[in-house]
């Protein structure tokens, strides 16, 4: 994509990480789940990139590389054009409070023997040198912004709903400011009502705030509601790599296609050719050659059995690994 | 019982007591399963929904859970009687458990048995239900079974141990499990709730192919609109242990009268419309607890068109149409909208 690149937040390239199987406690390396094997994306300041894929593509995974949770195999994750990857942890310490993580589990994600309030202010005691006034007064203004009331910063966990629970562990995200957000399914473990709410707080919050956003979901449409631009990923791979009107209204790749047909869509007279993936995601332990879909897609070649497809601009900023694209 | 239908729940009362107090769960649920065809279920978690299903299959804990009121009618097809399944003997109920009324449930790794292989628990399943069924007959059965579901290579797959098997297949297993002594009704909770979109359509479209093969009913659990819109022909949408609103498919999606219907539905974003980044209307306000339930009509904390007589008066169930019940003050002749 040709963007000025000032605009860019964050640059991931060409990412890989490698699981290594062991067999027994003191047995060698058995192989290696490809778990991300060749990303890359950029997120622009204010953007939201959303990331899907079937359970197991490597979602989770990338969300943690971008953060530096885990260490990467190979690659770049470079955030304000510094690479993250390469630096002493010592450096990327004070880094750490700019990019922050919503889990998809608002109960486990919260101790349960700390208020609200201690809950909020854990991350500003660790970076900052506020003062407990200071710490109050950001806290009151955190819980404002998620729309809970001051009084809930004395209360437990456990004495909220989960849509409350999503709402403060989106305020403990937010303390230190960051610019930028890796949210990991942060509305699939809510009930219908409360998705709705949590989708539009982060629609309301990323807009004021001007924040960027890693969104990772398994509901496209909850990512075609919510998306700048959205990453198909597949056994580790990126199938296509577009502006949300590039893969919502004109995707090129079957893998897409496929996963868009599948998306139940509540109308009982919606009307649309349905592509039925056969069988299921391959295990990443041993991928098939060739295209990595080749085994599930319905138009595959020999062709497809064989050779890599690389993944080609078929339109400005619209990326297709497909031979037939 | 209406000779179209398979199944009518009547008035259904159940009350959980535990030590936290005493839950209302189900508070004069009813609704009818219409033969050979998909009535939907849907509403947010704590609804019901599990609790009535498990009431159909006499399944509810013991002793926590108490039927206060109801009827639950049952039309037995190879005898022509109508029973009230609520007064049948536990050895009675048995025979129909699993014969004619087979339930799945959301994570298949609880309903399965981790060490038995998948086989022996299918084979178990039908020779519980065809005593004079050979072992071998079951053992055939059995793969014939994991075929029907799409279980490639069954003569291999049937030894394999549930771990063994992704939540996919798994959730075949267990579809063949229930479907293996040819059930009338088949009770599905949340069936595809935690599989990917590409599984959940294989799972919803083997269910829609064996209703049209085997003639059942289905009554199919979900909190997702989308699945049922889909899937089902009629739909009873649940809150707080009440049906609120019945209609067959296209009026509930095209036409909702209740407002927590119009709230569920204006709480999805969509792959058919909607902009980018718009805000969703929904529902405001959360559940209440079940322990505390508001006075009058559930929904009124939560409802943009509450008066004052819903915040202490529950709604009555008015049919509006052929078909299409709700309960709601906003519905009933002598009230009209305040605003
Ligand atoms: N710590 C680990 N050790 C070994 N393998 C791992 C580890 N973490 C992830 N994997 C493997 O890496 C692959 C990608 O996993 P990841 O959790 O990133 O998928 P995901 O796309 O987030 O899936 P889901 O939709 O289920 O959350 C999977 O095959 C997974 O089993
Ligand atoms: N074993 C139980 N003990 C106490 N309360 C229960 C139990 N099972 C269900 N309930 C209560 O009954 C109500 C209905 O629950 P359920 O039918 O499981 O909801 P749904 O399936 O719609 O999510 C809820 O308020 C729930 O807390
Ligand atoms: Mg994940
Ligand atoms: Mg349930």
């Amino acid at each position: 994509m040709s963007d000025n690149n000032s605009d860019v937040l964050l640059e991931v390239n060409d990412l890989v990480k490698w699981f290594p199987i062991k067999r027994g406690f003191f047995g060698g390396v058995q192989g290696n789940v490809k778990a991300v094997d060749g990303v890359s994306f950029k997120i622009k300041k204010g953007e939201i990139l959303g990331l899907v894929g079937e359970t197991g593509s490597g979602k989770t995974t990338i969300g943690r590389l971008v953060l530096r949770l885990i260490p990467h195999t190979k690659g770049q994750v470079l955030f304000d054009g510094i690479d993250i990857t390469a630096m002493d942890y010592s450096k990327f310490r004070p880094m750490k409070k700019d990019m922050q993580i919503i889990f998809q589990d608002p109960y486990s994600s919260l101790n349960p023997r700390m208020t609200i309030g201690e809950i909020i202010a854990e991350p500003l005691i660790v970076h900052t040198k506020m003062s407990t006034k200071e710490r109050e007064k950001r806290v009151y203004e955190l819980l404002e912004l998620v729309t809970l009331r001051p009084e809930h910063a004395r209360r437990y966990p456990h004495e909220f709903s989960g849509g409350q629970r999503q709402r403060i562990g989106i305020a403990r995200a937010l303390a230190l400011k960051p610019r930028f957000i890796v949210a990991d399914e942060p509305i699939s473990a809510l009930d219908v009502s409360i998705q709705a709410q949590i989708t539009n707080l982060l629609i309301d919050l990323q807009g004021r705030l001007g924040l960027s956003f890693l969104f990772i979901a398994h509901d496209l449409s909850v990512i075609k509601h919510m998306c700048d631009s959205v990453l198909v990923l597949y056994l580790g791979k990126v199938m296509e790599y577009g502006t949300n009107a590039d893969i919502f209204q004109q995707s090129r790749h079957p893998y897409t296609q496929a996963l868009l047909s599948a998306v139940p869509v509540p109308d009982p007279d919606y009307k649309r050719d349905r592509i039925l993936l056969q069988g299921e995601i391959p295990s990443p332990i041993d991928p098939p050659s060739g295209c990595v879909f080749h085994t599930r897609c319905p138009y595959a070649t020999d062709k497809c059995k064989t050779d890599v497809p690389e993944l080609r601009e078929v339109a400005p900023g619209h990326l297709v690994a497909c031979h037939y694209a | 019982m209406d000779k179209s239908n398979i199944l009518e729940i009547k008035d259904l009362h159940v009350t959980f007591y535990t030590e936290d107090g005493v839950v209302r769960a189900l508070h004069g649920v009813s609704y009818d399963v219409p033969e050979n065809e998909t009535l939907g279920v849907v509403g947010e978690s704590g609804c019901g929904k599990s609790v009535t299903a498990l009431s159909v299959m006499r399944l509810l804990p013991r002793p926590q859970a108490r039927v206060e009121q109801g009827e639950i009618w049952f039309r037995d097809k190879d005898t022509g009687e109508e029973i009230n399944l609520l007064n049948l003997p536990e050895e009675h109920m048995r025979h129909i458990r699993g014969n004619k009324i087979s339930m799945i449930f959301q994570e298949p790794m609880t309903a399965l048995n981790p060490v038995y292989t998948v086989g022996d628990q299918i084979e178990e399943a039908v020779l519980i239900h065809n005593p004079k069924m050979s072992q071998k007959e079951a053992r055939e059965r059995a793969i014939e079974m994991l075929k029907t579901v799409g279980i490639p290579a069954p003569e291999k797959r049937v030894d394999d141990f549930p771990h063994q098997m992704s939540g996919g297949m798994r959730q075949r297993v267990m579809i063949a499990m229930a479907l293996s002594t040819n059930p009338e009704i088949l009770i599905a909770d949340e069936p595809t709730t935690a599989l990917d979109v590409t599984i959940q359509a294989q799972i919803l479209e083997l269910m829609n192919k064996l209703q049209e093969q085997f003639g059942m009913s289905i009554i199919l659990i979900t909190h997702n609109l989308g699945v049922v819109a889909q899937n089902a022909d009629k739909i009873a949408v649940m809150y707080l242990g009440r049906i609120v609103e019945k209609a067959p498919v296209r009026e509930i999606f095209h036409d909702p009268k209740h407002p927590y219907t119009e709230g569920l539905l204006a709480s999805v974003p969509r792959l058919d419309k909607g902009g980018l980044k718009e805000h969703l209307p929904g529902i405001s306000g959360s559940l209440p607890s079940p322990y505390n339930p508001p006075p009058g009509c559930k929904f009124h904390p939560r409802c943009p068109y509450a008066f004052d007589k819903c915040r202490v008066e529950e709604p009555p169930q008015v049919e509006i149409s052929p078909g299409h019940t709700v309960c709601c003050w906003l519905h009933t002749k002598e009230e009209t909208r305040h605003e």
